[in-house]
């Protein structure tokens, strides 16, 4: 009788047991590749750390973030939930064509912060006049592909937000790209929040109707098709497709400087061996870049941007022959006197619900 | 410390095991002790001066009041007995109630006083009501003291039950905490029902957590959404209480101890008074025994009866939080238990099975929103929003679908049904074959629990309250 119940006893201690020690011997990771974020390091015990709760916080962090095998954990966890017929795993929508999409739904898009942005935009604007500026939202992918959203999945309306850009901030100084974008095969990536290069040149064509440009053609070359971005990292599914990333090969600079950083070109070639491929672009986000693109034509750009502007950037190259561009998540300094400088464009490119999550945008107007 | 983390399952447990397995007999409440206050006082460095203090205090009114009994002199036995209640009513109204009291004041009064801002020290409740069931006991003369305060806080501190209950009375382990006789079929037992338990925490509970979530935070869910969500909590609480019951029954059994049953099944129960005799068995026991009975229970008519009813589900509320919807669910339950014992369980009776499940659903579920949302103007809102408005919102097919699975999941192991199943199953297979199964049960049900306590973010602790 005794030892007929041993079995089940065995399985959980070798299994627990197991971990554990595999877990203790295991040398630690510093970055998950997968998740696309640095993992809790071994804790420091000091007293300090131990009475205000630091210690035990990071030990179980730590515990939890260098345990054996933890790519197949999580892994394994959403292969169940698909299977169990979930339709968004840690806030990811499972869309159709193996499309993700970052759920946002409509009480969680924040209006107040957004019509303040807006304002501080048209502020902006306003004093400058003389400057031709315009403001430029991307559609959030999930209310474009909406038809490939999981059927009835909840997500923000985009149209009365839409709606309100030319009322608010003037119907010349808005470029709306989403009928642009719309009649695209792939405007977005399946597995990243960001639109492809082809989206993202599509609306640099909108851009130039806006602003009475000439569109200049520009060839797009394939440089990886492995990539698999921020949305794969939150749901990672061993099955999830792979991204191709395009771009524009024969744009050239004549030099970068990002954030003191001196560069001479607008790709990071090295990133197209990290797990986040998009970075390839400006090698990520900076606070502050000054671009020489070598083209003299004495027109000068300022761009305020979030990373969709990334691998929009290179389009905007010939038509400039200065671009400062600025991420106010990090930019402190006073925007004024970058104006000042000699300015003779604005450009101000967010993706929708970044820029209405967005809590920086009045440093625009700081001095 | 919870249960539910990989420090727990991966550090602490393999090594306390160990330990208390190498270590012999005359020292292993040595070896809890200090694994309990390490369990304690891991996510609580400060408080456990307080769970010691409460300890040593209880142990020598423990003291005392077997002494004054054995001399006869039953007024200072009495005496001792009234510092210890409200020596520990006390710390609890301290830690506990008194921003609540400060907020109440302040706002009939109009005034400004200060709250202290205190952070609950965790398991306050389910351990000054385990020390207080031993000094009544001692006074009622149905324990003897315990004279070594080694034993004694071993018991107070264990830390299988000690922040998430049941609650474990002292004269229910007298006998385990001196000739309790370890053995591998318990220990093999207990380690099962503690992987069951960690399953239905972080499998269902966790689940059907999100879920509510998602909808209590929405600003206007429809009808449909609105019951689904508390469909979701009503779900949540119990696979996370009783897994955590589970667990701590489990891992008593591992270390040689027999706690009471907390939970039968109590969602199959077909009133709101059977319910309650199948929730949170231990709570309900120790203010039947402690509060109801010493008020005279049912035996001064049916007034008194029912003030007493009022008292204790009054008290029961607010021991779940210190927040006046707490007390709204305790009087809520209070109406029913009333109603039920003067005319509602006879009509019951008469009328199929089935009618009594419905009612008795419908009270819990109904009773869990005003459990589960503490805020009075928010709970208003959800209540309107479960019997007005649109019946559904944009949202509400594509939570149904998308949670479909999970639900039924909820819903058949809320029952006995699996239990039976399986013990059906097991009498006829093969005894080696029904043994093999088992093993793979627990190992699937554990491997799929860690998947989900690495891989899913979303694993709260509801106690914190308590």
């Amino acid at each position: 009788m005794k030892r007929r119940e041993l079995p089940p006893l065995i399985a959980i201690a070798l299994i627990l047991l197991g971990l554990s020690a595999g877990s203790l011997a295991l040398p630690d990771r510093a970055f998950s590749d997968n998740e696309n974020r640095y993992l809790q390091q071994s804790p420091q015990l000091t007293a300090d750390h131990l009475f205000s709760g630091k210690f035990t916080q990071e030990a179980e962090k730590y515990e939890s973030d260098q345990i054996l095998l933890r790519d197949f954990w999580m892994g394994a966890a959403s292969t169940l939930q698909r299977l169990l017929g979930k339709g968004d795993i840690n806030g990811v929508y499972l869309g159709a064509d193996g499309y993700y999409f970052a759920r946002l739904t409509e009480d969680e898009f924040d209006d107040a912060s957004y019509e303040k942005n807006l304002r501080a935009v048209t502020a902006f604007f306003d004093t400058h006049t003389d400057v031709s500026c315009r403001l430029l939202l991307s559609p959030s992918p999930g209310t474009l592909l909406w038809d490939k959203l999981p059927v009835g999945a909840p997500m923000y309306d985009a149209a009365p937000r839409r709606e309100l850009l030319p009322a608010l901030v003037g119907r010349d100084r808005v470029v709306d790209v989403t009928d642009a974008l719309m009649a695209l095969d792939e405007p977005y990536y399946r597995t990243d929040h960001h639109w492809t290069t082809v989206g993202a040149q599509a609306a640099y064509e909108v851009w130039c109707d806006s602003t009475n440009r000439a569109v200049r053609n520009q060839e797009l070359t394939a440089v990886t098709d492995t990539f698999r971005g921020t949305l794969y990292s939150k749901v990672l599914l061993p099955d999830s497709p792979q991204d191709t990333i395009t771009l524009p090969k024969g744009v050239t600079i004549h030099s970068m400087d990002c954030d003191g950083k001196l560069t001479d070109s607008l790709y990071d070639w090295s990133r197209l061996q990290e797990k986040d491929q998009y970075t390839v672009f400006m090698g990520g986000n900076w606070a502050h870049t000054e671009i020489d693109t070598g083209a003299e034509n004495g027109r000068r750009l300022l761009l305020v941007k979030d990373s969709f502007a990334n691998c929009f950037l290179p389009f905007l190259v010939g038509d400039f022959e200065h671009i400062t561009v600025l991420d106010l998540r990090y930019f402190n300094g006073s925007v004024e006197e970058l104006m000042d400088g000699g300015v003779t464009d604005v450009l101000v490119l967010y993706e929708m619900s970044n820029f209405a999550a967005d809590h920086n945008i009045f440093k625009l107007n700081q001095g | 410390m919870v249960f539910s983390s990989t420090v727990f399952l991966l550090l602490f447990l393999p090594l306390v095991a160990v330990i208390y397995y190498v270590c012999p007999r005359r020292g292993r409440n040595a070896v809890l002790l200090i694994a309990s206050l390490l369990f304690y006082g891991w996510g609580e460095p400060k408080y456990i001066l307080i769970m010691l203090f409460s300890t040593v205090f209880d142990y020598c009114n423990g003291l005392g009041i077997g002494y004054f009994r054995h001399l006869g002199r039953n007024k200072a036995a009495k005496a001792v007995l009234i510092v210890s209640v409200v020596g520990n009513l006390s710390i609890l109204g301290f830690f506990k109630y008194t921003d609540f009291a400060v907020d109440n004041i302040n706002s009939l009064l109009s005034l400004g006083l200060p709250a202290l801002g205190l952070a609950l020290p965790i398991g306050i409740s389910f351990y000054t009501f385990q020390t207080m069931s031993y000094t009544i006991d001692v006074y009622r003369c149905q324990v003897a003291p315990q004279r070594n305060i080694l034993d004694f806080a071993a018991y107070v501190t264990l830390f299988p039950q000690l922040i998430a209950g049941p609650i474990v009375q002292y004269k229910t382990v007298e006998k385990d905490l001196h000739t309790r006789q370890e053995n591998w079929l318990e220990a093999s037992r207990g380690m099962q029902r503690f992987v069951v338990g960690l399953g239905k925490k972080v499998l269902l509970a966790n689940q059907m957590g999100a879920l509510w979530e998602s909808i209590s935070a929405m600003e206007h869910p429809g009808v449909l959404t609105a019951w689904l969500g508390a469909l979701a909590f009503t779900f949540q609480i119990y696979f996370d209480f009783s897994g955590y019951s589970d667990m701590a029954i489990g891992l008593g059994h591992l270390f040689g101890f027999t706690f009471l049953e907390n939970f039968r099944y109590p969602y199959e129960s077909r009133s709101v008074t059977e319910f309650w005799r199948r929730w949170h068995i231990s709570l309900g026991t120790w203010f039947r025994e402690y509060v109801y009975i010493p008020l005279g229970g049912n035996r001064r008519g049916l007034w008194r009866q029912m003030l007493n009813l009022l008292i204790v589900w009054f008290l029961t509320g607010l021991w779940h939080g210190a927040s006046w919807n707490f007390v709204l669910w305790g009087l809520y339950y209070a109406a029913l238990l009333i109603l039920e014992k003067t005319v509602l369980l006879k009509v019951l009776n008469r009328l199929p099975a089935a009618v009594g499940h419905l009612y008795t659903c419908l009270c819990f579920v109904l009773g869990w929103v005003l459990f589960a949302v503490t805020d009075l103007g928010r709970l208003g809102q959800y209540f309107a929003a479960m019997f007005s408005g649109v019946l559904i919102d944009g949202g509400t097919w594509y939570l149904l679908r998308s949670n479909a699975a999970w639900l039924v999941l909820a819903a058949v192991g809320c029952t006995a049904l699996p239990a039976s199943l399986w013990k059906r199953w097991e009498e006829r297979l093969p005894n080696g074959a029904a043994t093999a199964l088992r093993a793979v049960g627990v190992t699937a049900v554990l491997l799929l629990s860690m998947a989900f306590l690495v891989g899913d973010s979303y694993n709260p602790f509801l106690y914190f309250r308590f």
